[in-house]
């Protein structure tokens, strides 16, 4: 056998050779004949997937073949293929002899065979790659559908969220009212006068009272800092930094506070929202710094990433133990005792909400006894937009 | 002859809120002026003198003190009801709410209310609001003089359907 091949022409091996990969292909070939259109050769993959013996198909047309009998007829195949050299079926579903319905790619060509032409067919079974296609796509509808159900139930959990703090604002407050109320109408109408410590409790329930009533007020001012509609507009941080220190004045006076104040850009962003932001860390800045005979206050603008503007507030104030940075943010989170500083804690929670939803960062760094530093980002705007 | 009523139409369904507003109003001595209602259909009943209030003292209140929130017909829909009304809408309206909600301030101004009040939570200071309401609207306020009305008024339902 080996002595055999090794004496074989040059043009016997690459015969040989090519037709080794027709017998071995994956995909099923035709030769026909390009005058009559009737098959010349068949490879063995197509005798598989059509079920038809190889003797079976030759000297046949293809529409002759059952699974091929709804295609075109030979004849204006033949035209077509004359005229434009190839014929292809992108999508060709067939039913092959026994009884599997599969879809092939069907293309043929016109090749120069030495002197004569023959047309050569591909058939290649795209049955998986259609079913596979068809589920990508029915996952990509379902997928879509989930996304838009998600979306409803997201919607009506925010609609339920807020009629919740409504209710809050009315159902809430109303009872806290009424202690308040009938607590100071004990108090001026009690014969006789209370024991010290008997007032003493009354002055607790009411003082407590009180204190919720703020924390609710508070909440729903965060609700709504989180609800607001976010109207972007230029905003001179200059001018904005001089109108929070007017809505300081009260907490400013009476007070030795040496203020170092450098000039700030044009941003984009909410002005009331901004301001509420300034305002709160300006505000802790001053109550923070209470206990110093003179406080220190420094704004400016600090580094950051090159997207970004980055201002800070810094004191010499209380500071804060850096273990516990993490919680400076949340709702209602004190690091300090509340007959140190005032305050619900609140207000940090609100410049965060504020200023990530103008797609900004907040962060702090500070030392027990030795200040804080307080520092927000805002993207930095485009300078057509200002 | 329509008389004025000369008092002032307390809408108001929280019981303890009732008793804290009459006690505010007794210390300026108008506390027996005060008609009390619990919802807003009991409301517009006294208004259009039907129902329970056929036997009423003819005329408008002097003004309407108005919750927001109650059950049936809500303190809006009264104040809605009120002002579009060829009648009733020269009534002075006076909300008198725990809602600080922008949403409502909104609305009601919308509507045509002649002021709009948060009920504080400190009591002094409640207790100061109500009376400077009840003095202004009672004592310095000129009302309208009495209106004559030519058809009846529309059932609740078909008003509010009508809205």
């Amino acid at each position: 056998m080996k002595s055999a091949l090794t004496h074989t022409s040059p043009l016997a091996i690459s015969e040989l050779r090519y037709r080794r990969l027709f017998e071995s292909a994956r995909d099923g070939i035709l030769i026909l004949n390009v005058d009559t259109g009737r098959i010349d050769d068949a490879n063995p993959f197509l005798s598989e997937l059509l079920n038809f013996t190889k003797e079976e198909m030759i000297g046949k047309t293809v529409g002759e073949l059952s699974p091929f009998k709804d295609i075109e007829p030979n004849k204006i195949m033949l035209k077509r293929l004359q005229k434009d050299g190839y014929v292809r079926y992108e999508n060709l579903p067939l039913e092959t002899r026994n009884g599997r319905h599969i879809a092939v790619e069907f293309v043929s060509n016109v090749y120069q065979e030495g002197e004569s032409k023959v047309i050569q067919c591909n058939i290649r079974d795209i049955t998986e790659s259609r079913a596979a296609q068809i589920e990508i796509h029915k996952l990509n509808t379902e997928l879509e559908q989930r996304v838009q159900n998600r979306t409803a139930q997201l919607e009506e959990a925010n609609r339920e969220l807020e009629s919740f703090s409504y209710s809050v604002s009315h159902d809430l407050r109303a009872p806290l009212r009424h202690i308040l109320a009938f607590v100071s109408l004990l108090q001026k109408n009690i014969h006789p006068p209370l024991s010290q410590s008997n007032q003493h409790h009354l002055d607790t329930i009411a003082a407590s009272t009180q204190r919720m009533g703020t924390m609710i007020d508070d909440l729903l001012a965060f609700s709504r800092v989180g609800k607001a509609d976010i109207q972007m507009r230029p905003v001179p941080m200059d001018a904005l930094l001089r109108d929070v220190m007017v809505d300081l004045q009260t907490e400013i006076s009476g007070r030795k506070i040496v203020w170092e104040i450098q000039p700030l850009p044009t941003l984009m962003g909410d002005r009331g929202l901004l301001r509420l932001a300034m305002g709160n860390l300006i505000s802790n800045a001053i109550k923070f710094t209470h206990h110093r005979a003179e406080a220190h206050i420094r704004i400016g603008l600090g580094s950051g990433e090159a997207d970004e503007c980055v201002i800070f507030v810094s004191d010499n104030g209380a500071g804060f133990d850096p273990a516990y940075t993490h919680k400076l943010f949340g709702v209602f989170q004190r690091l300090h005792g509340r007959n140190e500083f005032e305050g619900t804690g609140i207000g940090l929670a609100n410049v965060q909400r504020i200023i990530r939803r103008h797609g900004g960062r907040v962060w702090a760094e500070g030392v027990v006894d030795q200040g804080a530093t307080f520092s927000f980002s805002l993207p930095r705007p485009e300078p057509q937009s200002l | 002859m329509n008389t004025p009523a000369k008092n002032i139409l307390l809408v108001e369904d929280d019981p303890q809120d009732v008793e804290l507003t009459l006690m505010a109003l007794a210390e300026y001595h108008l506390a027996n002026k005060v008609k009390v209602v619990h919802d807003g259909a009991e409301a517009l009943d006294y208004l259009y003198s039907r129902k329970n209030f056929t036997t009423r003292e003819k005329g408008n209140p002097l003004m309407v003190l108005l919750d927001l929130k109650m059950p049936k017909v809500n303190g809006l829909e009264v104040l809605g009801l009120i002002k579009s009304d060829e009648l009733l809408k020269n009534i002075p309206v006076v909300v008198l709410t725990s809602s600080r909600e922008p949403a409502d301030m909104i609305e009601c101004y919308d509507c045509g209310v002649n002021a709009y009040v948060v009920k504080p939570v400190d009591f002094a200071e409640f207790m100061r609001v109500v009376r400077q309401i009840g003095i202004f609207w009672v004592d310095i306020n000129e009302p309208t003089p009495p209106a004559i009305r030519k058809s009846p008024p529309p059932p609740v339902e078909e008003a509010l359907a009508l809205k």
